[in-house]
């Protein structure tokens, strides 16, 4: 095979090679994430071209040095009371169940009365959107969230908070 | 082109007869592709982009993650080996057909994985990621002009969605780099097929955007620049001027002399103007437009004159019609009182007239119209 032909099967191979080198490293974090039920409030869905999704906020009672987050000087989350509360700390402190809000895409806003709120989304599909959006009306719900061991949060799916109404 | 009513008038002039006009319409009516046919292969191919990606929108429930991706995964090599065997075969549009499906494919496939994975973020990495992946096999196996544009659009909104995401000194340099990287990939690229269009494609795309962004860029010597500014262009200078000097070198290894002297002073001559527009500390002020209009003249002075050595007319006429252009707006910026405003359009009009005098002189000379 002359050195074109291999460069242009090479490059063909690629995209291949990065789609299973995206789903091995996406399945790789997954095996070993926690999950959790964390709390939110807010919602608005959307249907752009990228797909329907459900955007919600995050809802925490926050303690520890928030002022880490709010000055950007790099904070983590430590995730507690199964996830209905956070502790701010310096990112580089370990903690059992560590959130770091840049690799989650979370952009953190704290408001008074020691509450952490993050934006995020979950992407849903068309058939099951509008149930969905009638629960988010009705009902407090959480958000069942998974936790990768390097420190990525991410939604799963949103449900009724105990005790509310019934799953979609 | 149109050609009916001018090769009828050239017969009843005399200039040719019947026989050559037959000829130069057989020639003419050969497989070619005007405007009008990329406009509709572009909605096509817009329309099936579009189709993969709200077909990967839908989510649909009744398919698992698994069967998705499974799907994805074998779409995606039959695309790439469809490229393959339609190169092996020679047939050019049945690859390029194949060449977009795989790119399309791979740009739904990160929607795909942003749904099954439940990831986000902002949409430049998407279309980096896209980038990283498809742009190999479209450089190395892209064939037609049309393939060159899509390619040149995407990068293109990549450096946009980069720089509308407050951007920084990384995006900055790669956005900057863009023109001269496409001219530098179009005479870089290995010797094709005579009828390949793709490099001319990607050429051009170089070439219209570097005139832009000179033309643009110009806009600097109308605003005060300070040495912190002026700073943190130079500090984004050095990959755009590397990319510059390779072109350059390729450009004189192997372009006819006229045409690798009209290269180097768009390139060089278009980072030299960029350059001191907006990487020399200068006031607000007369004095400094005055500057910037020199220095704009002389670059597009300098590239209408090479072009029309090197036969590229189109080019040369932009040239003179910016130079036009640029001449009568200097009674906006130095005339300020009713009266000034009319000597202002007065000097204006006769640098224009000037301007038009010495274009059909050096017309005449040169034989080009």
């Amino acid at each position: 095979m002359d050195r074109n032909r291999m460069l242009a099967a090479l490059a063909l191979a690629l995209p291949v090679a990065g789609a299973l080198a995206s789903i091995a490293a996406n399945e790789s974090a997954r095996a070993g994430a926690s999950e959790w039920r964390i709390p939110i409030a807010g919602y608005d869905p959307r249907d752009p071209l990228r797909g329907r999704y459900v955007q919600f906020r995050y809802v925490w009672q926050a303690t520890g040095d928030t002022a880490l987050c709010e000055k950007g000087d790099g904070c983590a989350l430590c995730l507690e009371q199964g996830g209905a509360a956070v502790r701010a700390i310096p990112a580089g402190v370990s903690c059992p169940a560590r959130v770091l809000p840049a690799s989650s895409d979370l952009a953190l806003a704290f408001e008074p009365g020691r509450r952490a709120s993050a934006s995020s989304r979950l992407w849903v599909s068309e058939a099951q959107a509008p149930g969905l959006e009638r629960q988010l009306r009705a009902y407090p719900m959480v958000a069942v969230a998974r936790l990768t061991r390097d420190g990525r949060l991410f939604p799963v799916r949103l449900e009724p908070a105990r005790g509310q109404g019934r799953r979609p | 082109m149109r050609l009916g009513g001018k090769l009828e008038e050239w017969r009843a002039a005399g200039l040719t007869d019947a026989a050559t006009l037959d000829a130069i319409r057989a020639y003419e009516a050969r497989d070619q592709h005007g405007v009008g046919w990329f406009a509709v292969a572009g909605l096509g191919v817009l329309a099936v982009s579009l189709g993969v990606m709200s077909l990967v929108a839908a989510n649909w429930d009744q398919l698992s993650d698994g069967i998705k991706l499974a799907a994805h995964l074998l779409l995606l090599t039959a695309a790439a080996a469809g490229v393959e065997w339609f190169r092996r075969t020679g047939r050019v549009w049945a690859g390029e057909g194949a060449l977009f499906l795989l790119a399309a494919l791979v740009l739904a496939g990160i929607a795909l994985h942003a749904q099954v994975y439940q990831q986000s973020g902002p949409l430049w990495q998407a279309l980096a990621w896209w980038a990283a992946l498809s742009a190999p096999a479209i450089l190395l196996l892209g064939r037609t002009r049309l393939t060159a544009i899509g390619l040149g659009a995407m990068l293109i909104a990549l450096a946009a969605s980069y720089g509308l995401d407050g951007g920084d000194w990384l995006g900055e340099t790669l956005s900057a780099s863009l023109p001269p990287a496409l001219v530098f990939a179009a005479l870089a690229l290995p010797g094709r097929e005579a009828d390949d269009t793709f490099r001319a494609g990607l050429f051009g795309m170089g070439i219209t955007l570097t005139l832009l962004v000179v033309s643009l860029a110009h806009i600097g010597w109308v605003f005060d620049v300070t040495a912190r500014d002026a700073a943190s262009v130079w500090e984004r200078a050095a990959a755009p001027a590397c990319f510059v000097a390779g072109a350059c070198w390729l450009a004189r290894r192997d372009q006819p002399p006229a045409e690798a002297r009209l290269i180097m002073v768009v390139l060089a001559g278009g980072l030299a103007a960029v350059l001191i527009a907006l990487g020399l500390p200068h006031p607000e002020g007369p004095g400094s437009r005055f500057l910037g209009v020199l220095s704009f003249l002389a670059f597009w002075g300098g590239t209408a004159l090479l072009a029309l050595r090197a036969g590229w007319l189109r080019l040369f006429r932009l040239g003179v019609a910016a130079i036009a252009a640029r001449l009568l707006i200097v009674y906006f910026e130095l005339f300020y009182s009713l009266a000034f405003t009319g000597i202002g359009l007065i000097v204006a009009g006769l640098l224009t007239l000037g301007l038009a005098w010495g274009w059909t002189r050096i017309v005449r000379r040169t034989g080009h119209g």
